[in-house]
């Protein structure tokens, strides 16, 4: 038994050193991570000092942009004449809202949907799957866009609308992984200790499927930026007076703007690539800690 | 007899293969009595497992039926629903399963693990419960529990991992254990340990284990009583001792004797002829051990088998055992 014993060289780690730990053997999810919040409270803050200071929708009329350098803006003037530097941190919140509310929520039904129908099976994951499968056979796109051109464009408007479409992935991905769960013997262990089974739905399954839970989360947040800077792009995202990273980015559909006007669509176009890229890095941090055959020994 | 703590009657638990129903465990009987150990033993497919699952009712219920009486505590424990069946399910009875692995949560700290049934059957609170999960844990054996406690189970090797899940089933003393095999994952130092822990801790508790094993050799070192099962059914009953002095169904003969003897000079091993057969080419009628003893006089066997007590408490299951004899023995 000593030998078993010597096998151990500290106390267990709680998840959040181990997350830190993870963080000193990675610099680049370190250097993401630190990026990341330094990105999040810039905006965040001073979308809120822009806001309350200036008159983000203020309209210099001009029949072009004007580039930083002549217009004496840090960010230069867009189509409309708006100034670009307070614009973006407004559009940059709301395209962040609008991705985490998105994230949030589909995950919320997603984990609920997805673990009672895996954990029961036959045919309550029967019954449940069809209307999932169902749920997802209607097209997503077309009926956004058709919503979208009737409703309000506000952003709870547009997070209620692609949560609803969003959610049935989340919930496919838990099923899949509850289901195979659920025939683990530690399940029957918990059964036959007693435990009800919303305990172990919650609180001893749901834990196993951290890793795919977070690895998810995060591609969802970037695909929820993607989602909401397309759809925006096209012209069927939030309304004008709701300015975000992808209307910002509108004009790089004209060649004209693409080539001689790149201040107007880069700024955003440089911050979505980089909000995406640190959040994978990051994920792929959180997801080693959820999973501890993918720690660094 | 009110010996008995647990009375199976007539259970028969079948699984569904495209819609029709088989029977894996075909219509057994056994009473279990207090402070016993009760030994299940049979080849893989013999439905030991099914039966031992069919007890706790941890069969997946979407496409397995169970008939039959399982009475515990003058309640059959079949007829409960989910709800009644988990004020019984940890607190009087508890199984340990085959894989230590699999059968503790990997994101759970051991100790919460141990303290689980306590938190639904008991009103101990929160250092109350620690205490009695540490003091389990040096009870298995765990060198430094405290240590043990704050681990997640992929920290822990095979053999303590098999000691944590016994702490897990013994939280709530329960009157019975299930253990499915309890050391089959493990290798042979181990598995005597475990062994040895298991009867220490019987004694000790008082509780009866029902051992479900194929190891002959397990069964010789602790079992009380033997119940030898084929083909989903239990051929013979006995105490420990007789079973393993005076077998007497063609099938725990067949069983003892491939088993290799130390010194004993073999170029081949014996085995028994074919295989279990599987749950839908189950013979349903007759003596089910009989097309592996082709050698064999078909008259020998019953045409509705039955047990004879052919001395007192020690059953056999048709009437073939009278004659038989190994093949290469030749006629009798």
């Amino acid at each position: 038994m000593q030998s078993l014993e010597s096998g151990f060289s500290e106390k267990p780690k709680s998840l959040l050193k181990l997350f830190f730990y993870e963080l000193k053997h990675d610099i680049l999810a370190s250097v993401s991570l630190v990026m990341l919040i330094a990105i999040f409270l810039t905006i965040f803050i001073g979308a809120f000092i822009v806001e309350s200071l200036f008159d983000v929708m203020w309209v210099t009329p001009r029949p072009l942009p004007v580039s930083p350098a002549n217009s004496g803006t840090l960010l230069g003037l867009d189509s409309l004449g708006r100034n670009q530097f307070h614009l973006i941190f407004v559009a940059a919140r709301n395209s962040l809202l609008i991705s985490f509310g998105v994230t949030f929520f589909s995950f919320i039904f997603g984990i609920v949907i997805g673990v009672i129908s895996g954990f029961y099976g036959g045919k309550t994951d029967n019954i449940i799957m069809r209307i999932v499968d169902t749920w997802n056979m209607v097209p997503f796109l077309m009926v956004v866009i058709a919503l979208l051109s009737v409703l309000s464009r506000t952003v709870p408007v547009f997070i209620a609308l692609l949560t609803a479409f969003s959610w049935v992935g989340r919930a496919r991905l838990l099923r899949a992984s509850a289901l195979s769960q659920s025939q683990m013997d530690y399940i029957s262990a918990s059964k036959t200790l007693g435990t009800p089974n919303i305990v172990i739905m919650f609180r001893e399954m749901l834990p196993n499927l951290v890793d795919v839970t977070v690895a998810n989360f995060v591609l969802t947040l970037a695909a929820s930026i993607g989602i909401e800077t397309g759809l925006s792009l096209l012209g069927f995202g939030l309304g004008w007076d709701f300015p975000s990273l992808g209307t910002m980015m509108q004009n790089a559909i004209n060649p004209m703007y693409l080539q001689h006007f790149p201040w107007v669509w880069a700024p955003a176009l440089v911050l979505v690539c980089t909000i995406m890229l640190c959040v994978n890095f990051v994920g792929n941090a959180l997801q080693r800690v959820a999973d501890p055959k993918q720690r660094y020994a | 007899m009110d010996d008995i703590l647990l009375s199976i009657n007539n259970l028969r638990t079948s699984f569904r293969i495209d819609g029709q129903y088989y029977a894996a465990v075909d219509g057994v009987s056994i009473d279990i009595m207090h402070n016993e150990v009760f030994a299940i033993v049979g080849e893989s497919g013999c439905g030991k497992s099914a039966l031992s699952l069919s007890i706790t009712k941890l069969h997946n219920m979407n496409y397995t039926r169970i008939e039959g009486e399982v009475n515990f505590n003058g309640q059959n424990l079949l007829d409960l629903n989910e709800s009644k069946l988990n004020k019984v399910r940890g607190k009087d009875i508890s199984v340990i399963f085959q894989d230590p692995l699999t059968a503790l949560n990997p994101v759970i700290r051991v100790g919460p693990q141990i303290e689980e049934s306590l938190t639904y059957h008991t009103n101990m609170n929160k250092k109350e419960k620690r205490d009695r999960a540490i003091k389990l844990l040096s009870e298995v054996g765990m060198v430094n529990p405290e240590l043990t406690y704050a681990s997640f189970p992929h920290e822990l090797s095979g053999g303590m991992r098999q000691r944590a899940t016994i702490a897990v089933s013994l939280a709530c003393s329960p009157k019975l254990i299930i253990a499915d095999e309890p050391t089959t994952a493990l290798d042979v130092t181990i598995q005597a340990q475990i062994l040895d822990l298991l009867r220490k801790l019987q004694k000790e508790t008082q509780s009866s284990i029902i051992l479900i094993t194929h190891d002959l050799g397990v069964v010789a070192e602790m079992a009380d009583r033997v119940a030898v099962m084929y083909a989903g059914q239990i051929v013979e009953l006995a105490s420990a001792n007789d079973l393993f002095k005076n077998p007497q169904h063609p099938y725990t003969r067949s069983l003892l004797a491939s088993i290799p003897n130390v010194g004993e000079d073999l170029h081949r091993l014996n085995a028994i002829k074919g295989i279990v057969p599987t749950l839908m080419y189950m013979p349903r009628e007759g003596c089910r051990f009989s097309h592996r003893t082709p050698w064999i006089d078909g008259s020998m066997h019953e045409e509705n088998p039955d047990y004879h007590e052919v001395r007192p408490n020690h059953f056999v299951f048709c009437t073939c055992y009278k004659d038989f004899y190994f093949e290469n023995e030749g006629g009798a």
